[in-house]
């Protein structure tokens, strides 16, 4: 972490103002370089394929091949590639279909520039990245109760916008071993409910410390 | 007999309806959604500009930014406006048809030929109805073509009327709102027919007598 390599970006989003927009957002970050820019599936996977950037920032609805298909194909080739899904979709189905499809890390077109950088940097470190933003929604279930109670949601919120155990605990004025037995409590609830499985999983490497 | 006649017309306009509600989901969704996250990114960029003491860039960006606000809010208004156009209720048909055609002059460049007089004489239904496959076909025109020029006519034709879109955009068209076209003029119980050429797209759709007057 000392040294900040440089990590190289792939951009795939049918909307060429919404790449002009993240381009030059992360034009002014010292550690990321931009190599390629896709309109749709098929250029993005062909892309990813010649230049091998270290994260492919993913768009999910695009004309042709969709950022599912194209990061699935991704996948496939490149097993060892890494997609950032970056979207404005929050619905948890997508967001699940979404790392089902091979993707480590799933982001919303509007998320602040600070957690764009996180996600960029946890997904090129071969990390899960899931937006803080969507993980309250992420834990109700489909009646609208909450399989978290309201202790766990906010732990896993704080966890969620990048805190450390050591810092929740702090936050809470709890031990570190209390903020671990609640995420423990989390990952069971979340894993025992098949529609939250794939997020728990995400969750799982970005919690646990 | 009756009862599976109301059925089947309550069940198309369900669906008519559903078919609305995923239009305007899509339109936003394409549109102001796609535009307000780049607005959001680009102040971002602006943003660490100014923190790095790099004005120029950052005016420059600023600039950029509020060229695509600008272009957010003028999407919006047209999504409103389209939802329920003044002028049809008030107008009628033919000021309704001139009024999109008139938006995407302005905007897009396209050059427009109308002759829709004859749509003003329909009933209500049959307006509304019509109104939304010309836009529909009209918006997927612009999208997939683009064309340079759209004929637009309302006539009658074998005592009932005809609606012709013919437009000169080179490119295939989505068949899933070329399915929705015909859902929405067997609603009208219409025929539709489309054709697709490298030289453009000619939609026509053909309502009865009757179903003129709804």
């Amino acid at each position: 972490m000392a040294e900040t390599p440089e990590i190289t970006v792939l951009l795939a989003d049918d909307h060429e103002v919404v790449r002009e927009g993240l381009r030059l957002a992360l034009l002014r970050s010292p550690s990321i370089r931009v190599v390629g820019e896709a309109p749709d599936g098929e250029t993005a996977v062909a892309l990813a394929e010649r230049r091998r950037p270290d994260v492919i920032i993913m768009d999910l609805r695009m004309p042709g091949m969709d950022g599912i298909e194209a990061t699935e194909e991704i996948m496939r080739l490149m097993p060892d590639a890494k997609v950032l899904i970056f979207t404005a979709y929050s619905e948890r189905a997508l967001l699940q279909r979404g790392l089902e499809s091979g993707a480590r890390g799933y982001i919303l077109k509007e998320a602040p520039h600070e957690t764009l950088l996180r996600a960029i940097e946890k997904v090129a470190a071969g990390e899960t990245f899931v937006d803080p933003a969507l993980m309250s929604a992420l834990t109700k279930t489909r009646d609208g109760s909450d399989v978290l109670t309201a202790r766990e949601r906010e732990i896993l919120q704080l966890l969620a916008d990048g805190m450390s155990n050591a810092d929740v605990a702090a936050q809470l004025f709890i031990s570190q071993e209390t903020v671990k037995s609640h995420v423990r409590h989390i990952l069971t609830k979340l894993e025992a409910d098949t529609r939250t499985q794939a997020v728990a999983i995400a969750l799982r490497d970005a919690m646990i410390d | 007999m009756t009862d599976d006649a109301d059925g089947k017309a309550l069940a198309e306009r369900l669906r008519a309806e559903r078919d609305e509600r995923r239009r305007l989901a899509e339109l936003i969704h394409d549109g102001p959604v796609q535009l307000v996250a780049a607005i959001a990114q680009m102040l971002d960029a602006a943003h660490r500009a100014f923190e790095a003491g790099d004005v120029t860039s950052g005016m420059t960006i600023v600039d950029r930014a509020l060229g695509v606000a600008r272009e957010a809010s003028i999407d919006l208004r047209e999504i409103v406006s389209g939802i329920e156009p003044n002028a049809l209720r008030e107008l009628g048909l033919a000021a309704a048809i001139a009024e999109l055609a008139d938006r995407l002059a302005a905007r897009r460049g396209v050059t427009f030929q109308l002759d829709v007089a004859g749509g003003d004489a329909l009933g209500d239904g049959a307006q509304s109805g019509l109104y939304q496959i010309v836009r529909d076909a009209l918006d997927q025109a612009v999208r997939r073509g683009p064309p340079t020029t759209v004929a637009i006519s309302i006539r009658p034709a074998d005592s009932g009327i005809e609606l012709r879109v013919v437009d000169d955009g080179g490119e295939e068209r989505r068949e899933a709102v070329m399915a929705a076209l015909a859902d929405r003029a067997a609603e009208l119980n219409g025929t539709f027919a489309s054709e697709t050429t490298p030289e453009g797209t000619t939609i026509t759709v053909r309502l009865p007598p009757v179903a003129a007057t709804l």
